[in-house]
């Protein structure tokens, strides 16, 4: 999957899933809805809720597919939840901060702060469940910028999809001439998931420092951003950038080590070799933007952000 | 007792001296005559060629596949060895040819096979060599020679083996620069070495070349020797040189006279004729700078440091386009620099460099962008400066446009000689590719499949546009959701949204504003009437609800820091003009005003606007609401009242229904704020089977998500002051002293409602909020006979609490009334099933009681109520309403 793609399927995914949270929210939601303060907040939390759940599962499974594609099902499934649990507890927290900022100031507009912090915590529910997962594996943390950028790009999708939100709503009632209407409620939530999606997906590509392109083999096209300080490349399931379907793959062929700001191709002890620039390298090699290398039928390419090492 | 060969196993007769299938010696019958020859030993049956040549033993075979190789080779391959072998019970040998027959080269496969056959009769391959030195003399570099060494087989079995050269300058074979040749031969074969004088660079002493064949019969190493003498430098000061030393040499020894032969490139052809490579890279300098270049290349002058300005370049463009860009070498010391470019992409061009004292432009240009839409192409530059200084520059071209998979192409396949050529004749095999490599003939298996046209991608965002689509055909058609206007006594508002409802301005609805505020004498009030009934008593006239149509008569009063202001009417009251707003057919109409109180102001904004009732769901309610805001710096003490001149039906004047006030109130009623009931309502008629028309003035229970409106402080029920303009304080024991009008109704009724006059902090905004609006009492139903009917109001949303009226028509006194509930509808604590009239209206004999019922959810509810033996029942509508911040 190219980053465009990328992209534009974060934001179908984000839509897709607010649209359920948005559904479901509406049919799940206490009875007892009123204009009182604790039946509202009832029903935010609840919105909230199925909005930062459906929302971080979303982008959890498509980052995962994104990485480890189908293979993996055991980490699609993982990280996909865990990142759906942890949106969920973000899209609770921000519906509830924002519910109380708008009661005790009166500020109408600070609806989009609570869809901003909404935003924000879905965005690092994936950086946020990689580090969790870690920490429950006792392994090091990966050194990696997925929290940072996640929030950033969930606060701006948060905001951008909330202005989207109101703005799709209001038409859509104008045009109709009605209120509270599920479809205008859907489409404000599709555009608000939409963003938040998209904007998630646009600041892993836009600062990512170092990314591979599959140039040959299975997937050819596909981009995949190196955000950890080792990136592990094999068959096998662990792995961080899973090359499925290639026996001239080993499970564990090689891996790409982040040291000093510079990037480092390292044979993993495979039979079949790794091959940088068609040359078969030794234990580490330095890697420069624009170098292909081959694992089996692989060949991928490497890429650095302009100017970066400078 | 038999005996068993200690080598095969197999078991021989005891007198056995010699094991019958491998000839070993068996032990303890050892006769010393040594060993039996199993090569000559008869098969059981021979094994015939296709030729007809018999084979009676393992010689004879060994000698047949040698003579006729090729049948040999067909029926090993065809398996016709394998079933012989097999069935003389050599299993090993059948196995052997087996596996031999798997080899992709038959030749090597036959040869693998003669291998393994117990007989002598092959000799083994044996390697021999027509010389092991070669000595070609005085090689001329204009003149390319060629020379050939033979190598022979000097035994029966197939020679097999590769011939390698160690230096460039002697290429294996007749063309090309290839160093190394398989070869595989049964009699001999003449290999070709070509002399590659482009390579041959001119020495003092002779070069050497070894060429080394390593093969099945054994390994030789033949030097070759060529001589290729200097060629002194022609002419000029640099005449008789012969190395670049003595270039240098001669240079420093005159630098002004020896510089033309730099800058003109001279020395550099000299360099070429004597096959050595001139160490400046580049165009060269002028002057004593060319010299100055060829010095510091050498190493001989320590060259400037040098620095470029860039390592990466990016850029973008269309396919097709042109692009150009440039670079800068430049030193920081004295000294000039010299700097050239090249790149490792042929889409990228060099151009001349500029030089410039210190600094060098090298100006590249993209003449035709590569026509591969919405890829990243990357190129690298070798840039070259003084002393041999190298950068790297990384190029990157984003091209435009959509990414085009490469089309799928068939993966290359090895493809093997099926037909070899016949025994005794050499061949040279394809090179041996150089380890390590990397797996080359994979290369090109790039997966088409694995692409999805982009199409396809847009499924999932035109399905989901589709979802939404049906969602809004659905509210558009369905009745989903509620109108815009919504408000009422219940269900959700949305603030501000009075104007987002387009009312149809063909139809007639039972409700409609009117307010003078385009006149002249404008004083911003409104009125009520309904556009579908006439005055009951002027034909001429729509029904009111107001006693004027344009509520001239009501007035609002705004209190500032005990200072009064008729709301809209006071000359330091500004109206702002630009949220003066009001639909196109009257429906809602929104104003505010400012009122300047010294440095600050107050605005007060008025929004009435009809909305559909609780319970009719038809747009017959005016809700009417006022936002005070304290837009100053300073806290005011402010308060609201509302004065509503009511008329119902033709009639100024009429009685109400108070929930909790037994019997009618038909006189002037002060209610302090714990009295206030939800709401009040007024019949046209006391007469429960033709009641006329119904109102309802709500003030508790209006639900408005954006706002919690304060509640009254003050409810005055009481006659019409006959002032329009009357002022904010009503003191109840003056006005109503002496009851006006006949004793069982009012004659002008008015309501006075009140808020709480407070201090308001500056930035505080204060909500307050009341409908007034045509209303239903249930049809008397059953047994009631006229006797019962039933009302419902206040705030009719799930988990709240509401009154519920019963209307009572000719009871006594003291006659118990009973509320039957149904599920999901609970009375409010302190409240019982059974209540009993408290007190009847003498001139209309009405009378009611009422209860505080609490709804647990949204819903109709069937109530029943039972008086004595009449009995009717009413349906009531509980609803939700939305607030979550999501919605």
């Amino acid at each position: 999957m190219s980053f465009n793609l990328f992209l534009y399927y974060c934001a179908i995914f984000g839509g897709y899933a607010a649209l359920a949270a948005g559904l479901l929210g509406r049919a799940i939601s206490p009875a007892q809805k009123e204009g009182s303060f604790s039946s509202g907040l009832i029903q935010t939390l609840v919105d909230g809720a199925f909005l930062g759940g459906l929302v971080a599962l979303a982008v959890g499974l498509l980052d995962t597919l994104w990485i480890s594609g189908l293979g993996n099902k055991t980490r699609l499934v993982t990280r996909g939840f865990g990142s759906a649990l942890i949106g969920a507890l973000g899209g609770i927290l921000g519906s509830v901060i924002t519910y109380m900022l708008i009661k005790v100031s009166g500020l109408d507009f600070l609806i989009l702060a609570g869809w901003v912090v909404t935003g924000l915590l879905i965005g690092v529910s994936l950086g946020l469940f990689d580090r969790l997962a870690a920490l429950a594996q006792k392994q090091p943390f990966p050194q990696d910028k997925k929290i940072a950028n996640g929030l950033l790009g969930g606060a701006l999708g948060g905001f951008l999809g909330g202005v989207l939100f109101l703005l799709s709503k209001a038409l859509l009632g104008l045009i109709l001439g009605k209120e509270n209407l599920i479809s205008a409620s859907a489409l404000g939530f599709a555009a608000l998931g939409g963003g938040i999606g998209f904007f998630i997906g646009l600041a892993q590509v836009l600062l990512k420092d170092a990314w591979i392109s599959v140039v040959e083999g299975k997937k050819t096209g596909k981009e995949l951003i190196l955000s950890k300080a080792e990136t592990l490349v094999g068959r096998s399931e662990a792995c961080d950038v899973g090359l499925f379907g290639d026996t001239g793959v080993e499970k564990n062929h090689a891996k790409i080590i982040r040291k000093n700001n510079q990037y480092f191709l390292e044979d993993q002890g495979s039979q079949g070799g790794t091959f940088l620039n068609e040359q078969k390298i030794g234990k580490q090699s330095l890697l420069k933007s624009g170098d292909t290398f081959r694992l089996g039928q692989y060949l991928l390419r490497f890429n650095e952000k302009p100017g970066k090492r400078n | 007792m038999s005996m068993t060969c200690p080598k095969c196993a197999r078991v021989n007769p005891p007198e056995a001296v010699y094991c019958y299938f491998d000839g070993f010696v068996i032990a303890g019958n050892s006769a010393g005559n040594g060993p039996l020859a199993i090569n000559s030993q008869r098969f059981p049956s021979p094994f015939v060629f296709p030729s007809g040549k018999s084979c009676q033993n393992f010689d004879d075979l060994a000698i047949a596949c040698h003579e006729d190789s090729k049948s040999a080779m067909e029926l090993l391959q065809l398996g016709y060895l394998e079933s012989f072998l097999g069935g003389i019970g050599r299993i090993d040998l059948a196995q052997a040819a087996k596996s031999a027959s798997k080899y992709p080269n038959p030749q090597r496969a036959l040869d693998d096979f003669l291998g393994k056959l117990p007989s002598g009769a092959l000799s083994e391959a044996r390697l021999n060599l027509s010389t092991q030195e070669i000595n070609l003399g005085l090689v001329d570099r204009a003149n390319p020679r060629k020379i050939k060494v033979e190598i022979e087989n000097g035994g029966m079995r197939l020679l097999h083996g590769s011939i390698t050269s160690d230096s460039l300058w002697l290429v294996i074979g007749d063309s090309g620069n290839s160093s190394v040749k398989n070869f595989q031969i049964t009699g001999a074969l003449q290999v070709p070495l070509s002399i590659a004088v482009d390579k041959l660079r001119a020495s003092e002493k002779p070069l050497v070349a070894k060429v080394t064949i390593n093969s099945s019969g054994g390994k030789e190493v033949i030097q070759v020797r060529a001589e290729v003498p200097v060629l002194p430098y022609p002419d000029g000061p640099l005449a008789k040189a012969t190395s670049p030393r003595q270039i240098a040499e001669k240079a420093k020894q005159n630098p002004q006279g020896a510089a033309p032969f730099f800058e003109n490139g001279a020395v550099a052809r000299w360099y070429e004729r004597n096959g050595w490579t001139f160490p400046v890279q580049g165009p060269s300098a002028s002057g004593l700078g060319a010299i100055q270049q060829f010095f510091e290349a050498l190493g001989l002058t320590p060259a400037p440091k040098c620095f470029i300005n860039k390592t990466q370049v990016d850029l973008q463009g269309d396919p097709g386009g042109e692009l150009e860009f440039e670079l800068t070498v430049n030193t920081e010391e004295k000294k000039p620099v010299y700097a050239h470019g090249l790149a490792d992409q042929p889409w990228i061009v060099a151009k001349t460099p500029k030089i410039s004292g210190r600094m060098v432009v090298l100006g590249f240009v993209i003449p035709k962008i590569p026509d591969r839409p919405g890829e990243l192409l990357t190129s690298r530059l070798a840039i070259g400066a003084n002393g041999n200084q190298k950068f790297l520059v990384t190029v990157q071209v984003q091209v435009s446009g959509t990414y085009l998979p490469p089309k799928h192409e068939p993966s290359p396949e090895l493809v093997f000689n099926q037909s070899p050529p016949p025994l005794g004749q050499g061949t040279l095999a394809s090179p041996i590719p150089q380890e390590p490599m990397a797996p080359t003939s994979l290369k090109k298996k790039a997966s088409s499949q694995q692409y999805s046209l982009p199409w396809v991608h847009a499924i999932p965002a035109v399905f989901l546009a589709g979802v939404i689509l049906s969602l809004a055909v659905f509210d558009a058609f369905k009745g989903g959701g509620v109108p815009a206007n919504h408000g009422g006594t219940g269900g959700s508002e949305t603030k501000g949204a009075s104007f987002g409802y387009s009312f149809d301005s063909s139809k007639k609805y039972p409700l409609r504003l009117d307010f003078n505020h385009k006149e002249r004498n404008r004083n911003f009030r409104f009125g009520l009437f309904t556009p579908d009934k006439p005055d009951p008593k002027d034909k001429n006239r729509y029904m009111r609800l107001t006693f004027e149509e344009d509520g001239d008569s009501n007035n609002t009063r705004i209190r500032i820091d005990d200072f009064d202001f008729l709301y809209a009417q006071k000359s330091n009251a500004r109206v702002v003009d630009p949220e003066c707003k009001e639909d196109k057919v009257r429906h809602a109409w929104k104003t505010a005003v400012d009122y300047s109180i010294g440095d600050d102001k107050v605005r007060v904004t008025q929004l009435v606007q009809i909305v559909p009732g609780s319970q009719s769901e038809a747009l017959d309610t005016c809700l009417v609401r006022y936002t005070i805001e304290n837009r100053g710096k300073k806290k005011h003490k402010i308060g609201l009242r509302f004065m509503l001149d009511t008329f119902i039906g033709g009639e100024d004047g009429v009685p109400f229904v108070v929930p909790g006030t037994p019997g009618l109130l038909n006189k002037a009623k002060d209610f302090p704020q714990k009295e206030i009931p939800d709401y009040i309502q007024a019949l046209e008629n006391p007469d429960l089977n033709n009641p006329g028309t119904t109102v309802h003035l709500v003030f508790g229970g209006l639900a408005l998500p954006d706002c919690e409106p304060e509640p009254l402080v003050r409810l005055v029920v009481g006659e019409h002051p006959e002032n329009k303009d009357f002022g904010y304080d009503l003191d109840f024991a003056e006005l109503f002293k002496k009851e006006k009008g006949p004793s069982d109704r009012f004659k002008d009724s008015a309501v006075f409602l009140y808020w709480n006059e407070r201090d308001t902090n500056p930035g505080e905004v204060r909500d307050f909020a009341f409908s007034y609006g045509l209303s239903e009492i249930s049809k008397p139903e059953g047994s009631a006979g006229g006797k019962l009917s039933l009302s419902a109001g206040g705030n009719l949303n799930a988990g709240k609490t509401f009154s519920l009226t019963a209307l009572v028509k000719d009871a006594a006194k003291g006659q118990a009334v009973e509320l039957t509930l149904p599920e999901g509808l609970s009375l409010s604590s302190g409240e019982s099933k059974e209540k009993k009239i408290l007190d009847v209206d003498p001139k209309t004999l009405m009378s009611q009681v009422s209860w505080k019922v609490t709804a647990a959810k949204a819903g109709k509810y069937q109530v029943k109520i039972e008086m004595g033996q009449f009995a009717t029942s009413g349906k009531i509508q509980i609803r939700d309403s939305s607030t979550s911040l999501f919605r």
